[in-house]
């Protein structure tokens, strides 16, 4: 069965670096959308006036461009915010996912005192202070607080990003880390979920979808249980928002991380969510200006989240790039987008057809992301890369930062194909076009 | 020629199908000393990961000691790995073998290497050596001196490679391996 796209032509033009060649004047297929995306017109120009027009620190200075750039930077707060579910106050911005996930895990850390808390002043501190608490540790914090015993669970198929932050926060705390392991199509097993999300857990981190294999997590059963224990839960978004309608007041997730780089936005710029009672009360990890309220040469309390979590001069053109990509992917419509890329999946899995290829993770379309991870028989992924590039076919190689994945399927290193809202179907047929011809390349036998 | 095919040679293609020396017995290696403290580490680029193996000894028929170095080469790009023992028997290498995984670039230079190396003194090893790195930093222009692409026989065969900055790395994992292998035999680089 041929999948029916929407007519996305005209959007196809709205991005300047799908018009260029590569590699000998080849037309650029870009199928590393995961990795991260390219950015329409509208996100570029958008940066671009800002810092033609009204460049200027936001949340101090009293003149016409600062306030005009708080305005723009708080609006699109807002935005990003409204474009997931939920209110602009629980919003934090961050560097990215991987700086939003070692937010959380640092506020627990904190929380737990293990990264010398004890020296910093407590919430008996002098000064008082609306929305404020002294030293960062207002009485709340002890509520994220770890000991030996407790236990933080993940999934097998992280990114490293959000595996190592918990490592480490196991490793401070004595915590132990735990973690549901994968089925052999790539999907989170939950068949022994009760046993690994139990009374003693105190954290469930996952990726709402896999950057590797496609495969969209299992997220209300993982949530469910989850939450059935008093856990606080985390889930890594960054595959997912770009590509499917993610509401996460609906999900009734703690925290969620995700990157604008990923969503037709800028790199250096990416969202913590966290409910506003959580972030009330989990320590800040980077203090600094615009932080706090009230300083004395001695002490210090908190400004209220988000800006508790936003210490220095932010990247506000970022920010403002970040909230027109989503105002962008709004206008096309989340339903409209996943519809498409549904179609995209279909025809990307038929690489499967092509002699010694074996695709890793999941090999029906039901739900999963056009993020396809494969092996071609006999030849390594990085040498299946360059013949790719060679066509101007753009893919990553590699481990993926998800090097436990890899291990569980006995593969060192994978190729990705990731489609977007800009990839056409005659992007795909060129991959598998191209694919079908590396073994012949590389001298294999059925060639 | 296309700038892939100038990559992939075919005898780069042949080498990374028929690997020379690529016999290097798992248990062997493991058996040879096991890595000290960090303060002992050597580095030598571009050695992602290096695991110290103390200078082994290794007697042969009562005679001369040879000294013994296994080296283990990661990248951690892409997952490619080599690990490479060498055996010194005074100023030359007496054996070299190795075992690995990893793409056709890093497996094929791995090949042609010991092919170089296997029974050459030290010295000629050595300088085999600062020639490949001369022939990967030349983008793609090849060694500019006959008498030095002569010495390197079929390892001009990597010019292609020079091309393509991310596959650099690739080409010189042997040789970061027997650089490697060789200072912990004892020799002094």
């Amino acid at each position: 069965m041929t999948a029916t796209l929407p007519d996305f032509s005209e959007l196809r033009d709205e991005f300047p670096v799908l018009g260029r060649t590569v590699r000998d004047d080849k037309p650029l297929v870009y199928l590393d959308s995961a990795a991260t995306a390219q950015k329409p017109r509208v996100v570029l120009d958008a940066m671009m006036d800002f810092y033609e027009k009204y460049n200027a620190a936001v949340h101090r200075g009293a003149h016409q461009l600062a306030e005009e750039a708080t305005t723009a930077y708080e609006d699109s707060r807002s935005a990003v915010a409204s474009f997931v579910g939920v209110e602009g106050d629980e919003i934090v911005w961050t560097s990215g996912t991987s700086a939003a996930i070692n937010t959380v895990a640092y506020g627990f850390a904190n929380a737990s005192g293990v990264l010398g808390a004890s020296g910093m002043p407590g919430a008996s501190g002098v000064l008082g202070g609306s929305g404020g608490s002294a030293g960062g540790l207002g009485a709340g914090a002890s509520r994220f607080a770890l000991n030996e015993g407790d236990e933080i669970v993940i999934t097998e198929a992280e990114h490293h990003s959000n595996l190592v932050p918990w490592q480490q926060l196991a490793a401070r705390t004595g915590a132990t880390l735990k973690w549901l392991g994968l089925t052999d199509d790539g999907r989170i097993d939950i068949s022994d979920i009760e046993d690994v999300i139990t009374d003693r857990t105190r954290i469930v981190s996952f990726a709402h979808a896999s950057n590797v294999t496609g495969a969209i997590a299992p997220a209300e059963a993982i949530l469910d249980a989850a939450r059935a224990v008093g856990a606080y839960t985390v889930l890594d978004a960054c595959q997912t928002v770009p590509h499917m309608p993610v509401n996460l007041a609906d999900l009734d997730v703690d925290f969620a991380a995700f990157s604008a780089h990923k969503m037709f936005g800028p790199t250096g710029v990416g969202a913590l969510f966290g409910k506003r009672e959580l972030l009330e009360d989990l320590p800040p990890v980077f203090t600094g200006g615009s932080m706090v309220e009230r300083v004395t040469m001695t002490d210090f309390t908190c400004a209220p989240p988000p800006a508790k979590f936003e210490a220095g001069t932010q990247m506000i053109a970022q920010v403002i790039g970040f909230a027109v990509a989503t105002r962008w992917l709004s206008t096309h419509g989340m339903d409209a987008i996943a519809a498409h890329e549904a179609g995209l999946v279909k025809e990307l899995l038929r690489i499967q057809e092509i002699p010694g290829v074996r695709i890793i993770g999941p090999t029906d379309a039901t739900d999963r992301l056009a993020v396809v991870a494969f092996v071609v028989d006999g030849v390594h992924p990085h040498d299946v890369g360059q013949v790719l590039d060679d066509a101007g076919i753009a893919v990553r190689v590699g481990h993926h930062c998800a090097q436990p994945l890899h291990r569980r399927f006995n593969v060192p290193a994978t190729a990705r194909a990731s489609a977007s809202v800009y990839t056409s179907l005659s992007d795909v047929q060129a991959l598998r076009e191209a694919l079908a011809d590396v073994r012949t390349f590389f001298g294999m036998d059925d060639a | 020629m296309s700038e892939l095919a100038a990559m992939y040679q075919q005898v780069i293609l042949d080498a990374a199908k028929h690997p020379v020396g690529k016999t290097l017995d798992p248990a062997l290696a493991d058996s040879d000393p096991s890595p000290s403290s960090p303060a002992d580490v050597r580095m030598v680029e571009p050695g992602p990961d290096i695991r110290v193996v103390e200078p082994g000894r290794e007697a042969t028929d009562g005679r001369n000691p040879r000294t013994v170095g296994t080296s283990h080469q990661y990248n951690p790009i892409c997952g490619d790995e080599i690990t490479l023992r060498v055996v010194v028997d005074h100023d030359h290498i007496a054996d070299v073998q190795w075992m690995g995984q990893g793409c056709s670039i890093s497996q094929a230079s791995a090949s042609i290497m010991v092919g170089l190396t296997q029974g050459s003194t030290v010295a000629s090893a050595q300088h085999l050596d600062s020639l490949f790195h001369d022939l990967m930093n030349s983008r793609g222009k090849g060694l500019e001196n006959p008498a030095d692409e002569d010495a390197l026989e079929d390892a001009n065969a990597f010019v292609g490679t020079s091309l393509f900055p991310a596959r650099i790395k690739c080409a010189l994992l042997g040789w970061a391996a027997l650089k490697d292998a060789l200072l912990r035999a004892g020799v002094t680089l």
